[in-house]
C-alpha cells in the first residue's frame, strides 16, 4: 500500500515541494496529495486510483527536475516513488535492475559492491534513477563508456490503456520496442511511470581515477586571455578528445562570473583499463594551458590536500594530481537543492568561435546591481567519445551523438525577489550567445542542430524554449525522432495522462 | 481560491439570487435557461462569437423586432462557447485554442458590457488546466458563481470560481477524463461535449462523446467530483445534453450514431437512470457538413435538434420523457452551427455558418411548428451566441 499524505499531514508542506525552491511557483499551483509508492504494486495501485478519480498524475523519484514539471499540478498528485529503491527481483535473472527510487550515489556504490560494475551516468549523489536515466544519463564516465541509456537492455514501466486501465509492461528490444526505444533518452513524465531499469551487461567500475585541475584567477584575467583559455578547452575537445585513449577524460571547465574569483577547469581520468598507469594524456591536455597561467589544483580542499600529500597520495607528475579509488570519488559527489536555480543547456559540435569566447567574457564579467553574481556560471563539459556512437541515434531516443562540449548555464540563489534578475541575467546571456551571425536568424536565441550545434538536454529542461515553435527540434533533433515519439506517445498514452510543460505533444 | 467557492450551501444561496436572474434571459447553444417567465423584452442584446480568416472575435448587437445592430465588436481568439451571467451584466467565453503563452492549454474569457449601449469591455482571461487544449463548451451554475468548461481537446472538466465583480478566480476544479470508443476516427481518447447544471445546480451533467459517458460531477471541497456515471452502448457518441425542466429527463445527441436518447434522471441521488428512448434522427435529416445542436423550449414541451441544413422538432411527454417526431423542417439554410431558443417566445435562432448569418426561425406558439426563417444580421462563420434582455 502506498503511503497518502494530504494537505492534513505534517510532511505534506515539505514533500508537495519542489528541490528547485521556485517550485510551485504558487500555492495554487500545488498538488493536493503525495502517495509515496515503495514496490511496483504499490505505484500500480495508487496510479489506478489517481486515474479512477480523475485526477492528474505527475512523477517524482529523485526529484531534480529542473522545471516545474512534478509539483506544479493544481489539486492533482505526486505520484513518488523515491522508496521504490529494490536492487533486485528473482525474475531478473542475472540482470542488473536499478529502480527508480535509488539515488545514483547509492546506484555506484550498490552496483560496486555486489557486481564490481558502474553505470556511466551522472555525477550527482541525490539524482534520482527515475528521472536521470530515461533522459539520457551522462557523467564522468560517458566518454569511456557512453550515455546510461546506451547500456540499457528493458524498462518495467505503468502505461495506462485508451480505457484507463494501468498496465505493467517490461518493454526491450522485442518487446514493445518503440516505448523501449522512446524510454531511452526521451525524458521523463512522457509515457508512464518506470517502475525499474534492467541492464544485462554494465561496465567494469574503474580501479582508481585522477582528479586534477587548474584554476584560473580573474584578478589576471583580460578579454584575449580569457579567449585564449576557452578555445584552447574547446580546440583539445575538438580534435585530440577524439582518439580513443582520451576517452578516459572528462573535463569540467567552470567558467564562473569574475566575483567568484577563480575560474575552474576540472577532470577526472582513468585508462580505458580502468587504472591510471598511464597519465599521459592528462598531462597532455594540462599542458596545453601552461603558457595561460593559472594555478594547477588537485580538485580538493586545501587541508585534505595537505593530508594527502603528507599521506604520499598526489601523484608525482608535472601538475598535482590526486589518485583516489573510484568508488570514493564517485559517492562523494554531493547534489544540490533547497535553492533556487535556473538552467539552459546546449550541445556543441565545434570549438568556441573567438566571437562566442568574447560573448562569453562579456557575460560573466557584467554586474548586475544588487545581485551577488558568484553562483552564476556557464558549465563546459567535455562530451563525445564513446557517447558519439552514430549507430545509437536509431537505437535511443539520445540523438546528439556528435557534439564535443555540453554548456549548462547555472544560477542560484536564495529569495523569490532576486529571481527576475537572475532569470533576465542567464536569458540575456543565452539569447547574445546563440545570436552570433553564425546563427541564422530563423533559429536566433537558440542552439539550433546544424552545423555548430546539436541543441538541447532533456534532462536540463528549459521552458524559455517552449517561446519558440521549433522547441521540439531543439530537444530531439529535426530528423523525425519526435514524430516517432508523438507516435508513440498516441500509442501508449493515448489520454495524455502523462504530460507537463515539455512533454511529448501528440 | 478557497473551498468555501464550492459548498453546497454557497450554490443554494447563489439559487436565492435567480430572482435577481428573473430580470435576465440568458440563451446560449446548449446553455440553459435562467428564467422561465416569459415577457416582452424591453432592451435586448445579442453576443455573438465568430471565427474567420479576417479575425476572431466577439460581437455585440442590439436587438430590434426585426434586425440586429451591431454595436461594438473586440477581438477573441477562436471563440467556441458564449455564456451570459445570470445575474451580472457579463458573459464568458470559451477559447477553442491549443497554446497559451507557449503552454498547451486553452484559455477562457470573461467581459463585461454596458446594458445600454452593448460596449464590451474585457475583464480577465484565464488559462485552463495544463493539456486542457481546445475548449469547445461551458456552463454557468444557477447561482452564478461557477464556470464550468468542457475540454474536447484536452480531455477534461475545468470549474473556476466567478468573483463578484464578474472576473474569474483561478481553476479551482479539475477532471482529467479517460477513456475511448470503438470509432477510431472520433474516439481514441476522451472528448468531453457538453455541461449541464441540474436543479440547483449542486448536480452537473456532461456528456463525452469519446469516451461513450455520461457523467454526473457535483463540485466538493476535494474539488470536481464524479458522483455517478452511464456508460452508453459503445460508439454512441454522446454530445448535446440538456436536462428536462424539472429535471427528471436528459435528452442527449448521439453524435456517432445519429440518435437521440433519453436518460432518467435522479436530482437527488443525482444518478443517471436507465435509458427510456432511443430514436434514430436519420443521418439524411440534413446536407452539409454533419453537426448537431439541441435546443428545447422553456416549457420543456419541443426539442430542436439541427443537423447541416434541417432541424428536426421532437414533441416531449412530460410524464414519461419520451420522444416523437413532429416535424422536420429544411429552409433558406446553408449549415447550422448552433441552434438555440431567442428566449422571448419568438422562436429560434439558428448560426448559418456556411452563409454567414444568424437567423431567426419563427415557430407557432401553439404547436411549436417552424414556419419561416428571418436573417436578422450578418456575422462571418457564426460559432454561439448569448442573448441578454432586460
Ligand atoms: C545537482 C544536479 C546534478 C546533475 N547532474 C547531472 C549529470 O551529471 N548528468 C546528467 O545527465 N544529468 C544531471 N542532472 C540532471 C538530472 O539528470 C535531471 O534533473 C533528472 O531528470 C533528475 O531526475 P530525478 O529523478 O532526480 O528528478 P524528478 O524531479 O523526480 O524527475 C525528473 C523528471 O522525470 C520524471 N520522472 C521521474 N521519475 C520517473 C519515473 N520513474 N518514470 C517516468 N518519469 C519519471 C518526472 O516526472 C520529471 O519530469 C543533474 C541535476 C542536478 C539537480
Amino acid at each position: 500500500m502506498s503511503i497518502t499524505v494530504t494537505s492534513q499531514d505534517a510532511r505534506y508542506n515539505t514533500l508537495k515541494r519542489s528541490r528547485n525552491l521556485r517550485w510551485p511557483a504558487q500555492e495554487t499551483d500545488a498538488v493536493s496529495s503525495i502517495e509515496l509508492c515503495e514496490t511496483a504494486e504499490d505505484a500500480a495501485r495508487a496510479l489506478q486510483k489517481i486515474i479512477d478519480a480523475g485526477v492528474r498524475p505527475t512523477i517524482r523519484s529523485g526529484g531534480h527536475c529542473y522545471e516545474d514539471f512534478v509539483v506544479n499540478n493544481s489539486g492533482g498528485t505526486i505520484l513518488d516513488l523515491s522508496l521504490l529503491s529494490v536492487a533486485h527481483l528473482p525474475e531478473d535473472g542475472k540482470r542488473y535492475r536499478i529502480s527508480p527510487g535509488r539515488q545514483l550515489g547509492d546506484v555506484y556504490l550498490d552496483l560496486y559492491k555486489r557486481y564490481g560494475v558502474t553505470i556511466p551516468a551522472g555525477s550527482c549523489y541525490s539524482v534520482g534513477a527515475g528521472g536521470h536515466i530515461c533522459g539520457g544519463g551522462y557523467g564522468l564516465l560517458s566518454r569511456l563508456h557512453g550515455l546510461t541509456v546506451d547500456w540499457l537492455s528493458a524498462v518495467d514501466i505503468l502505461t495506462v490503456d485508451a480505457h484507463g486501465k494501468v498496465i505493467l509492461r517490461r518493454v526491450d528490444a522485442k518487446h514493445d520496442p518503440d516505448l523501449f526505444r522512446a524510454c531511452r533518452g526521451a525524458g521523463g513524465g512522457n509515457f508512464g511511470v518506470i517502475t525499474g531499469f534492467l541492464f544485462d551487461d554494465l561496465p567494469p567500475a574503474p580501479q582508481e581515477v585522477v582528479d586534477a585541475g587548474i584554476s584560473f584567477s580573474w584578478d589576471e584575467m583580460t578579454e584575449s586571455r580569457f579567449i585564449s583559455i576557452v578555445t584552447k578547452y574547446g580546440g583539445y575537445l575538438e580534435t585530440q578528445a577524439k582518439a580513443p585513449d582520451t576517452w578516459g577524460l572528462f573535463t569540467m571547465f567552470g567558467l564562473t562570473h569574475k566575483s567568484a574569483e577563480h575560474l575552474s577547469l576540472s577532470l577526472q581520468f582513468c585508462n580505458p583499463d580502468g587504472t591510471c598507469r598511464d597519465l599521459s594524456v592528462v598531462n597532455e591536455f594540462l599542458e596545453i594551458f601552461r603558457s595561460c597561467g593559472g594555478s594547477s589544483t588537485a580538485v580538493m580542499a586545501p587541508a585534505r590536500h595537505a593530508a594527502r600529500e603528507s599521506a604520499g597520495l598526489l601523484c608525482p607528475e608535472m601538475r598535482p594530481m590526486t589518485r583516489r579509488r573510484y568508488l570514493e570519488a564517485t559517492a562523494s559527489i554531493s547534489g544540490s537543492g533547497g535553492i533556487r536555480a535556473k538552467y539552459k543547456s546546449s550541445h556543441m559540435k565545434r570549438n568556441f568561435t573567438e566571437a562566442e569566447a568574447r560573448c562569453i567574457y562579456k557575460h560573466l564579467t557584467m554586474d548586475v546591481p544588487g545581485v551577488d553574481m558568484r553562483a552564476n556560471y556557464l558549465a563546459v563539459d567535455s562530451y563525445g567519445g564513446a557517447v558519439n556512437r552514430a549507430s545509437l541515434v536509431e537505437e535511443t531516443a539520445s540523438w546528439q551523438r556528435s557534439s564535443i562540449m555540453k554548456l549548462q548555464f547555472e544560477s542560484y540563489w536564495a529569495h523569490e525577489e532576486e529571481d527576475k534578475a537572475r532569470l533576465q541575467w542567464v536569458r540575456d546571456f543565452y539569447n547574445d550567445l546563440y545570436s552570433d551571425p553564425g546563427v541564422s536568424a530563423e533559429f536566433a536565441h537558440t542552439p539550433y542542430p546544424g552545423d555548430r550545434y546539436e541543441g538541447c538536454y532533456i534532462n536540463y529542461p528549459d521552458c524559455d524554449m517552449l517561446a519558440h515553435s521549433f522547441w521540439p527540434q531543439l530537444y530531439y533533433g529535426d530528423q523525425g525522432l519526435y514524430p516517432f515519439l508523438q507516435a508513440v506517445k498516441r500509442k501508449y498514452d493515448p489520454n495524455n495522462i502523462f504530460h507537463h510543460a515539455m512533454s511529448v505533444r501528440a | 481560491m478557497t473551498d468555501s467557492h464550492y459548498s453546497r450551501r454557497l450554490f443554494l444561496q447563489g439559487a436565492a439570487s435567480l430572482a435577481l436572474a428573473e430580470r435576465l434571459r440568458t440563451i446560449a447553444p446548449t446553455a440553459q435557461a435562467f428564467a422561465k417567465q416569459k415577457r416582452p423584452m424591453e432592451a435586448r442584446l445579442a453576443f455573438v462569437a465568430s471565427c474567420s480568416m479576417r479575425g476572431d472575435k466577439i460581437q455585440a448587437f442590439s436587438i430590434a423586432k426585426d434586425r440586429w445592430t451591431h454595436v461594438d465588436s473586440v477581438a477573441s481568439r477562436a471563440p467556441s462557447s458564449v455564456v451570459l451571467h445570470p445575474g451580472k451584466h457579463c458573459f464568458y467565453v470559451a477559447n477553442e485554442v491549443d497554446s497559451f503563452r507557449d503552454l498547451p492549454r486553452g484559455t477562457i474569457e470573461a467581459y463585461g458590457f454596458d446594458p445600454a449601449s452593448g460596449k464590451l469591455t474585457l475583464l480577465d482571461r484565464k488559462e485552463l488546466s495544463l493539456s486542457g487544449i481546445n475548449p469547445r463548451q461551458l456552463a454557468i451554475s444557477p447561482g452564478g458563481d461557477s464556470l464550468a468548461v468542457a475540454i474536447h481537446g484536452g480531455g477534461a472538466y475545468n470549474v473556476f470560481p466567478i468573483r463578484a465583480d464578474g472576473a474569474l478566480g483561478d481553476v479551482g476544479g479539475i477532471f482529467k477524463e479517460i477513456g475511448s470508443g470503438p470509432r477510431s476516427e472520433a474516439q481514441t481518447a476522451a472528448h468531453p461535449h457538453t455541461l449541464w447544471f441540474a436543479g440547483d445546480g449542486d448536480a452537473l451533467l456532461a456528456s463525452d462523446s469519446g469516451s461513450d459517458r455520461i457523467s454526473v460531477f457535483h463540485l466538493s471541497r476535494a474539488g470536481l467530483v464524479r458522483h455517478s456515471r452511464v456508460d452508453t452502448r459503445p460508439g454512441l457518441g454522446p454530445g448535446s445534453l440538456i436536462v428536462h425542466p424539472g429535471s427528471r429527463f436528459v435528452y442527449v445527441v448521439n453524435e456517432l450514431d445519429d440518435s437521440l436518447s433519453c436518460y432518467r434522471f435522479d436530482p437527488t441521488g443525482q444518478r443517471l437512470g436507465e435509458e427510456l428512448s432511443w430514436i434514430r434522427l436519420e443521418s439524411g435529416v440534413g446536407r452539409g457538413v454533419k453537426r448537431y445542436s439541441m435546443t428545447m423550449d422553456e416549457e420543456g414541451r419541443f426539442l430542436y435538434v439541427s443537423a447541416g441544413d434541417a432541424i428536426s422538432q421532437w414533441r416531449l411527454d412530460s410524464a414519461s420523457g419520451t420522444v416523437s417526431i413532429l416535424q422536420r423542417w429544411r429552409g433558406d439554410v446553408g449549415s447550422a452551427a448552433a441552434l438555440t431558443m431567442t428566449g422571448d417566445g419568438q422562436g429560434l435562432l439558428l448560426l448559418d455558418d456556411a452563409r454567414d448569418r444568424v437567423v431567426q426561425l419563427e415557430v407557432k406558439r401553439s404547436t411549436g411548428a417552424i414556419v419561416r426563417a428571418k436573417e436578422m444580421a450578418r456575422v462571418v462563420s457564426p460559432k454561439a451566441v448569448a442573448i441578454y434582455a432586460c
